[in-house]
């Protein structure tokens, strides 16, 4: 999730059919830089190493989510003829679907903080009992963890969450190589 | 994190907001879901044998718009210098209160809170698109996945 505001103005995303270290590539309207989906800054163009500002969010279930917020607002597409369109006869949660669509065998939470990267897998989540506190560079950090939700999350001692990401361990290794893990 | 499938519900039209000036037309049969954008649509192949969905393919005018960059034009491949096909990506759709909400609990969602508004963006919107623009409150953000 990444802020759009910019030098004063709202940049405009569009999708680019072309990779970076096999990560995706997104290109601004108002420029035509192109920018690292997970790198979250421009790689080529007028705007390039130029960073953009990360928000963290958090990956979950629409279950966990809503039952935590029940507030919520959802964000819906229109599909021709400018009709709601949902999805809702696809179920992750189906035994076979989850196999196939949820395999966290080698899912997990990517943490970097200044110099040190740090991935907890799910199984290894599992087995601690969450809120979890560890030391990250220093930085106590408090892990948070649901495997219903399908979901991890890091926040600081003050409760604020902190940037993150869910990642296949080899995912997240393609960007930090020499990542920790954690066990 | 590439395109996946998706299928389509329709809801109630007296619940609808009006149809966009931009929306095409097109044609789908049964087994087919399209998603139209501007002038160009994604679609979505169900296999009746299975009830899996694959390969969606992007189609329409908006291929012609290209950037030059030296980019891997696959997965896994090596970088070469190429005109980049970019594709529109949606900008400031609607939401809806969840109770609207016709999702299953276990779709995944990207999920946050700005302005006091938690929001909710459903994995599978964005994952044909990459990224979506969308404003909460005053906050320009862009859900990416």
């Amino acid at each position: 999730m990444y802020a759009r505001r910019h030098g004063g103005r709202d940049l405009t995303f569009d999708f680019a059919e072309g990779l970076v270290d096999d990560y995706l590539l997104v290109v601004d309207r108002e420029t035509g830089s192109v920018w690292s989906q997970l790198g979250g800054k421009a790689i080529a163009g007028e705007m390039k190493d130029t960073p953009l500002q990360a928000t963290p969010a958090i990956q979950a279930t629409w279950g966990f989510w809503r039952r935590r917020h029940p507030e919520t607002r959802v964000m819906l597409l229109l599909g021709i003829s400018g009709r709601a369109y949902w999805y809702s006869d696809f179920v992750p949660g189906d035994p076979q679907a989850r196999a196939v669509a949820h395999n966290t065998a080698t899912l997990g939470l990517g943490l970097a903080i200044r110099n040190a990267a740090w991935f907890f897998p799910f199984p290894e989540l599992a087995e601690d009992a969450t809120p979890l506190q560890v030391s990250v560079a220093g930085t106590t950090v408090v892990l948070h963890f649901d495997a219903d939700g399908l979901t991890a999350w890091a926040e600081n001692e003050a409760g604020e969450l902190l940037m993150s990401v869910l990642a296949y361990e080899q995912g997240w290794r393609n960007f930090y190589p020499h990542t920790h893990v954690w066990k | 994190m590439f395109p996946s499938v998706l299928s389509a519900v329709a809801v109630a039209a007296s619940a609808l907001p009006p149809l966009p000036a931009e929306t095409t037309e097109v044609e789908a049969g049964p087994e087919t879901c399209v998603i139209g954008h501007g002038n160009w649509f994604i679609t979505t192949r169900i296999d009746s044998n299975t009830g899996s969905r694959r390969s969606v393919e992007i189609d329409g005018e908006s291929q012609q718009r290209t950037v030059r960059a030296r980019v891997q034009p696959r997965p896994g491949a090596a970088p070469e210098e190429i005109d980049m096909r970019v594709h529109e990506s949606p900008v400031h759709p609607p939401s809806v209160a969840a109770a609207a909400a016709h999702l299953g609990d276990d779709e995944l969602v990207l999920g946050l809170v700005v302005d006091d508004q938690p929001m909710a963006y459903p994995i599978h919107y964005l994952a044909p698109y990459e990224v979506i623009n969308v404003v909460v409150g005053s906050t320009a953000l862009a859900p990416t996945w």
